[in-house]
């Protein structure tokens, strides 16, 4: 079996309101474990979770080594909120000299060779980038202290499609090495369709699934059918549907199977989109 | 620690110039209408709560959540604050203390027992307000943080009036007060690297 970047287990937190419930998955070592779910599923706060920000009712987190998160293993994890994460009136260059004094592995080199391919300016201050340029910016600071696990959580939300472009070569660019690993949450699934190996849907605080990317866009299909034809279909085939206006959506998790088993019936590939609102708006039958 | 130091230095000197035209504008006035040596007790407040400020920035910024994914234990990222806050407030006291002594020589009113009242009232109500206003900054949000400071700085002098009266001989007293001041800051210390890092981000 191979090594885990991160492993969460059964990982509990409750509020007022929400409830993080036995979440468990894992981050494979060399691999893009990708986080979705809608608004208010629980990616920010399993992450938060994972960092140390907030306290946990229950479960394990173990990094690397197997241990939990330590000052000595913040070291080799990268992180790049949503927005903003720098003090705006700074510029890269006082940046810099602040966290090469903070990270024991801090590399100048990297940090002035990525913000010069970034073409950021070192002189001005964060408060005058555009978005684009803030998020590469807090990416080239996370990469520039020589990470093994880089966590993302929003990090192309409100990208234009060339900018969120450029930070997936970025990101796959950093997994050329082995030992590195991405966990990155996003609403923008086709960006993950690019890049994951892995993905997480998060629902209301609980992992629907788990699974390999490929096994989702490759198996996983959709039938739109009228209700006759959804009358003949064996419950046991049918992950989720859902009625339309003028049809039946069915999502299967065999694609190869169901084209033998029903070929009158129109089967299309599924993407990660459409097989999350399957199962957030459709049911069971 | 030395980092997390140098990114406020960062922040507040690029406020400095603003600072200095409030302290000139201010001091002048106070200066000319009760005492110059007022200049060593704006100039230390000033500073200090400068420091205090970075708190609240580092919040709307992003940096309060990313600083705890930093390879620093919460208790670092929280006595920073503290640290600064005394380096701050030592340099106002610094700057203020000269400046009156300068304005005093100019104007003939040189008195070395209210100079070492005036340090006396800055150091105590440096202490003492720091050691609510700190924590206050940490815990609460923007807007409550700020009424904060402004109940901890009347209510610092208030403590150091009812100290003043409780003692007959102003050397004892202004000892008391620094001493007594500078351990309520150090317990603030203590409780806030205990309690603070245990809240949720």
């Amino acid at each position: 079996m191979g090594k885990n970047a991160l492993k969460i287990t059964d990982l509990t937190k409750q509020y007022k309101d929400f409830t993080l419930n036995n979440i468990s998955f894992e981050v494979p070592q060399g691999s893009i474990v990708g986080l979705i779910g809608e608004n208010g599923a629980g990616k920010s706060t399993t992450l938060k979770a994972v960092l140390g920000l907030i306290n946990t009712d229950g479960g394990s987190i173990s990094l690397f080594d197997g241990g939990g998160i330590s000052e000595e293993n913040k070291d080799h994890i990268g992180v790049v909120f949503d927005g903003s994460n720098y003090p705006d009136t700074l510029t890269p260059k006082q940046l810099g000299n602040v966290l090469n004094t903070i990270y024991h592995t801090w590399d100048s080199k990297i940090y002035s060779r990525l913000l010069d391919e970034f073409s950021l300016p070192l002189s001005k201050k964060l408060k005058h980038f555009s978005r684009g340029m803030t998020m590469k910016f807090s990416i080239a600071a996370a990469l520039s202290h020589n990470p093994r696990l880089l966590i993302l959580d929003e990090a192309t939300s409100g990208l234009d499609p060339v900018i969120r472009d450029d930070i997936l070569d970025i990101l796959l660019d950093f997994m050329q090495e082995e030992d590195h690993s991405v966990l990155v949450s996003s609403h923008i699934t086709s960006d993950l369709e690019k890049i994951a190996d892995y993905i997480v849907f998060l629902h209301n605080g609980k992992v629907i699934f788990s699974k390999p990317k490929d096994e989702l866009l490759v198996n996983y299909g959709i039938i739109k059918c009228g209700a006759a034809q959804f009358s003949l279909f064996d419950r046991q085939d049918i992950v989720t549907c859902r009625k339309q206006d003028y049809e039946w959506q069915v999502l299967v998790s065999d694609r190869k199977k169901a084209e033998k088993k029903y070929p009158k019936a129109l089967i299309q590939p599924a993407t990660i989109d459409e097989i999350m609102l399957m199962y957030l708006k459709g049911e069971k039958p | 620690m030395k980092g997390l130091l140098l990114k406020d230095f960062y922040i507040i000197k690029s406020l400095l110039l603003i600072i200095l035209v409030e302290f000139v504008a201010v001091g002048t006035g106070l200066a000319f209408l009760a005492s110059p040596y007022v200049l060593i007790v704006l100039a230390t407040v000033m500073l200090g709560m400068i420091s205090v400020t970075t708190i609240n920035s580092d919040k709307t910024s992003g940096w309060a959540k990313l600083s705890v994914t930093l390879p620093v234990s919460r208790q670092t990222l929280i006595s920073s604050k503290y640290l600064m806050y005394v380096l701050l407030s030592a340099a106002g006291l610094a700057a203020g203390t000269l400046l009156s002594l300068v304005i005093s020589f100019m104007f003939r009113e040189f008195d070395p027992e209210k100079i070492f009242l005036f340090i006396s009232i800055s150091i105590t109500l440096c202490f003492l307000s720091g050691s609510s206003m700190i924590p206050c900054y940490f815990i609460f949000n923007e807007e409550k943080s700020i009424l904060g400071s402004l109940i901890s700085y009347p209510l610092a002098a208030g403590i150091f009036v009812v100290l003043s009266l409780l003692f007959d001989n102003m050397l004892l007293m202004s000892i008391t007060c620094i001493c007594a001041s500078a351990l309520l800051f150090f317990i603030s210390l203590t409780l806030s690297c205990k309690f603070i890092p245990k809240r949720d981000i």
